[in-house]
């Protein structure tokens, strides 16, 4: 069964960018502003536990058409765990770099002023 | 708790070699000799005129330190005694070979270049070109008669294009089932963008690409010159080529891009696990710059790379290390070699009494032949 | 195929008596070092006062792209340090701590490369800096011991260092760089170096760097990124140099010296150890140096440490294979603290406490470097 809990004041993410840590029921969850909408995102990173949501955000290195030339692909939107690097997407939990890897995420809803973790 | 770990019930297993369906040799080795060569060589050709004028072959043509089919005059076996009986000057052709492996228990050999092994260490590219193309020629009269083995074609990693067109010019031959493409000496790796239309060719024609080590390597030109002793080169050259040449395979993104298989012959399997939790590691801790892949190296080293058993290596101990390394590569991508005339311990017999008891029977006639039919279309 | 399970297993990192990291890391700057060089090297003060990048003009860093670029985009409010960052031993304390390790060896970090540099006398007088620096620096920390760097381009002068502060409390070892030692470490011309460690009962501890090795020109050159130069770099070096001490006959001449090798995981050595078996058998003639096969030398005195342990989640119990092909005695645990690719005691606990008694598991995660290093 699911329950919301409160994790920050909705003025905390108002911009893109910007993220909450909070503790849910004995685990850390962020919460990331991203594009407009919410995303939380377990912080334990499946390598080797550490804290994958005090990480940077970023965008990510594609190839071009021919497969040799590299490109940036802007939207930031992939948090780096600071301690080895793996890659996860906020708005999804898997990672770019193999689809079998993923975080736990958790639905978001914004009620009153106050952004809730569902879980 | 290795032994015990990979120990299976008798029920499972192969009793013996006569049990096995086919046993194909993916590394069986004919000995083309420069005059072979030269009697298949347009004699207007420039590499022509040098290269029936010389004696030192292997010092002025095949200019790089490789000195591959002299090592077998030094090995003992353990015994005092040289094991190899043939003379490095003598031509082995497709018959003896034929017999050779037959001898052994091989029903099928993919036939590999001795002298030609060292090719990548030419350092003419015209004479690499012409080189290749002879040995191809020389190789098809050879093969037309045994219908035991069928073999690779060589080609010149020096110029792509040429080594394209060679492609082009003997993939529908029956007898040829792939690209040998001599791994040692190869400068830049073969991840670069210049060896594209290599693999162009061989993807376009479905044909794997054999990538062979050897020693003495100009790749490797350091540890190679500070060597003591030839055996202080053996130990390694042969894995460094290979790691070297796959990494840069993979971080370059080359079977993302190329429907190829391909298969790495003449380093063992030891190296392969070790080889590929580092790639993974560092594909995943460094992703922010291997944009050319779309999963895990470990993947494609699933899908398209197959590694050939020779050496096996001593074991001289009681631990199960080369079954355990072949569960480890997984026993789909593990293909069975000889690498005769020149091994004399990697036989067939040999691989069956290593693994019988710690490899179920189908997963051993995998190894020993099923996979080669599949990967070759035998 | 069955496994058995057997009991006598350690099932928490908490049951294990002692963890050990037998290789973590200082970070000492270029002031540090400047500010201990000696009487013989204090003219050396100038070019590190002056010089904007005295590493990069030594020629010490090169990499085809830059390293572990995921540390420059951390967002975190407390920006851990980068590999280059002066940082003394604090963040080696502190993240030694976090991840749960009670004591560690160090090596350093800024002079990794010190074989690369050309000028024999930088490279002395660096080998003379840092060591004081690091014996006057380990004062403030009960946990944590180092080796001292020496430079193989001058292997006399590295012989009177090791003599000079062999006898330091805090001093465990001797470390020989692995990267772009040329001639490799058989050589006959380190002789001095084993004489000294062996006289002063010290280890020999080398240690690999992953990059931008001049010295080994192809690696470096055609690597068009970090990561495929990272990838083959340590291994290489650390095969070359344990083919080189063995086949040249080094553990025979120094029958009571100890090896230890230092940033290549442990994968490699499986099949090391069978490539040096088969060298030995098919070509014993040119190995006059051996009365005994390579192996036996290698269990009396070669030391491995685990980190980086790759990426072995996958099938993690071939990791406890691996661990039973090398033998556990002679595996240390390291994780690398704190340097970007650290591994948590975790990383080999968890893989191997349910193939190996408590015994092995205590020796491999602290206790065979509480031996090795006479900590």
């Amino acid at each position: 069964m699911t329950e919301r809990y409160p994790v920050a004041d909705a003025t905390e993410l108002s911009e893109d960018g910007s993220r909450v840590i909070a503790e849910v029921r004995g685990q850390e969850i962020a919460v990331f502003r991203h594009d407009g909408d919410y995303y939380a995102v377990a912080n334990y990173c499946i390598h080797q536990g550490g804290p994958l949501c005090e990480g940077a955000l970023s965008g990510r290195m594609t190839t071009s058409e021919d497969g040799w030339d590299w490109r940036y692909d802007e939207d930031e939107k992939y948090v780096v765990c600071p301690w080895h690097g793996w890659q996860f997407d906020i708005t999804t939990g898997r990672s770019p770099k193999d689809e079998r890897y993923a975080v736990p995420t958790y639905d978001v809803e914004v009620d009153d002023g106050t952004v809730y973790a569902v879980r | 708790m290795l032994d015990s770990a990979l120990q299976i019930d008798e029920a499972e297993r192969v009793s013996g070699l006569a049990d096995v369906d086919r046993v194909v040799d993916v590394d069986a080795q004919v000995q083309e000799t420069p005059g072979d060569l030269l009697e298949h060589m347009d004699e207007s050709s420039g590499a022509h005129r040098v290269i029936s004028l010389t004696d030192l072959h292997h010092d002025m043509i095949y200019a790089g330190p490789s000195s591959y089919p002299l090592y077998e005059y030094k090995r003992t076996n353990g015994t005092e005694e040289p094991v190899a009986t043939d003379d490095v000057g003598d031509s082995i052709g497709a018959a003896a070979v034929a017999e050779r492996a037959g001898a052994v228990g091989v029903e099928t050999g993919v036939v590999n270049p001795t002298l030609n092994l060292g090719l990548s260490e030419v350092n003419n590219d015209r004479f690499a070109v012409a080189l290749a193309t002879a040995y191809n020629d020389w190789l098809l009269a050879e093969l037309d008669a045994t219908p035991e083995l069928v073999g690779n074609a060589v080609v010149a990693p020096q110029h792509p294009e040429r080594a394209a067109e060679e492609i082009d010019r003997v993939a529908d031959e029956d007898d040829i089932v792939g690209i040998q493409l001599p791994a040692s000496g190869v400068m830049p790796p073969l991840g670069h963008r210049q060896y594209r239309p290599i693999y162009d060719a061989a993807d376009a024609h479905g044909l794997p690409i054999a990538m062979k080590s050897t020693v003495g390597n100009k790749s490797f030109g350091q540890q190679y010159w500070w060597a003591q002793s030839f055996p202080e080169d053996f130990v390694y050259q042969h894995s460094f080529v290979q790691m070297r040449n796959v990494t840069s395979l993979l971080f370059e993104g080359v079977p993302e891009r190329y429907d190829v298989d391909f298969v790495v012959q003449g380093a063992g399997l030891g190296f392969v696990p070790f080889f590929t939790y580092r790639l993974d590691d560092h594909y995943l801790e460094l992703g922010y710059e291997l944009p050319a892949l779309s999963q895990l190296p470990s993947a494609y080293l699933s899908e398209s790379f197959h590694w050939a058993t020779q050496p096996m290596d001593q074991s001289g101990q009681s631990l199960p290390y080369f079954p355990a390394m072949v569960d480890m590569v997984g026993p789909d991508n593990v293909v069975f070699a000889s690498d005769l005339p020149h091994a004399v311990t990697d036989t067939p017999g040999t691989l069956v009494d290593r693994l019988a008891a710690y490899l179920p029977a189908d997963d051993l006639e995998a190894v020993l032949g099923g996979n080669a039919e599949r990967l070759y279309e035998l | 195929m069955s496994q058995t399970i057997e009991p006598d297993r350690l099932s928490s990192l908490e049951d294990v008596e002692l963890i050990v990291d037998a290789d973590a890391h200082a970070q000492a700057s270029w002031d540090d070092i400047r500010a201990h060089l000696d009487d013989d090297h204090r003219r050396f003060e100038r070019f590190f006062e002056q010089s904007p990048a005295p590493g990069t003009e030594m020629n010490l860093y090169h990499s085809p792209t830059p390293t572990y670029l995921y540390e420059d985009m951390t967002d975190g409010e407390e920006d851990p340090a980068g590999l280059y960052d002066d940082a003394k031993l604090e963040e080696t304390a502190a993240v030694t701590e976090r991840i749960g390790v009670d004591a560690g060896v160090v090596n350093p970090t800024l002079i990794l490369n010190l074989n690369f540099i050309r000028e024999r006398d930088y490279a002395v007088a660096i080998m003379q800096g840092y060591n004081d620096w690091l014996v006057s620096e380990l004062d403030a920390y009960d946990n944590l011991v180092g080796n001292l760097v020496v430079a193989p381009h001058d292997p006399h002068r590295s012989a009177e260092e090791i003599d000079r502060l062999a006898d330091e409390a805090d001093v465990a070892g001797v470390q020989l760089l692995g990267t772009a030692l040329l001639p490799p470490a058989g050589h006959a011309s380190y002789d001095p170096i084993y004489e000294a460690a062996a006289a002063n009962d010290l280890p020999i501890s080398m240690h690999t760097s992953g990059a931008g090795m001049k010295p080994f020109p192809e690696q470096s050159y055609w690597a068009e990124t970090y990561a495929e130069d990272h990838v083959t770099q340590h291994p290489f070096a650390h095969v070359t140099n344990a083919a080189s001490l063995l086949l040249q006959g080094v553990p025979e001449r120094f029958p009571d010296l100890t090896f230890v090798f230092q940033e290549a995981g442990i994968g490699y050595v499986p099949y090391l150890l069978r490539r040096l078996d088969t060298a030995y058998h098919e070509f014993g003639h040119e190995i006059p140096a051996l009365p005994n096969p390579p192996r036996e030398y290698v269990a009396d005195s070669f030391y491995w440490c685990t980190q980086p342990l790759g990426h072995t989640a996958e099938t993690p119990r071939h990791l406890a294979w691996i661990v039973e092909l090398i033998g556990p005695e002679n595996i240390l645990f390291a994780a690398d603290a704190p340097h970007p690719d650290f591994d948590t005691p975790e990383e080999l606990f968890d893989r191997v406490r349910a193939y190996f008694g408590a015994d092995a598991i205590n020796d491999m995660m602290g206790q065979n470097a509480v031996e090795v290093y006479d900590i």
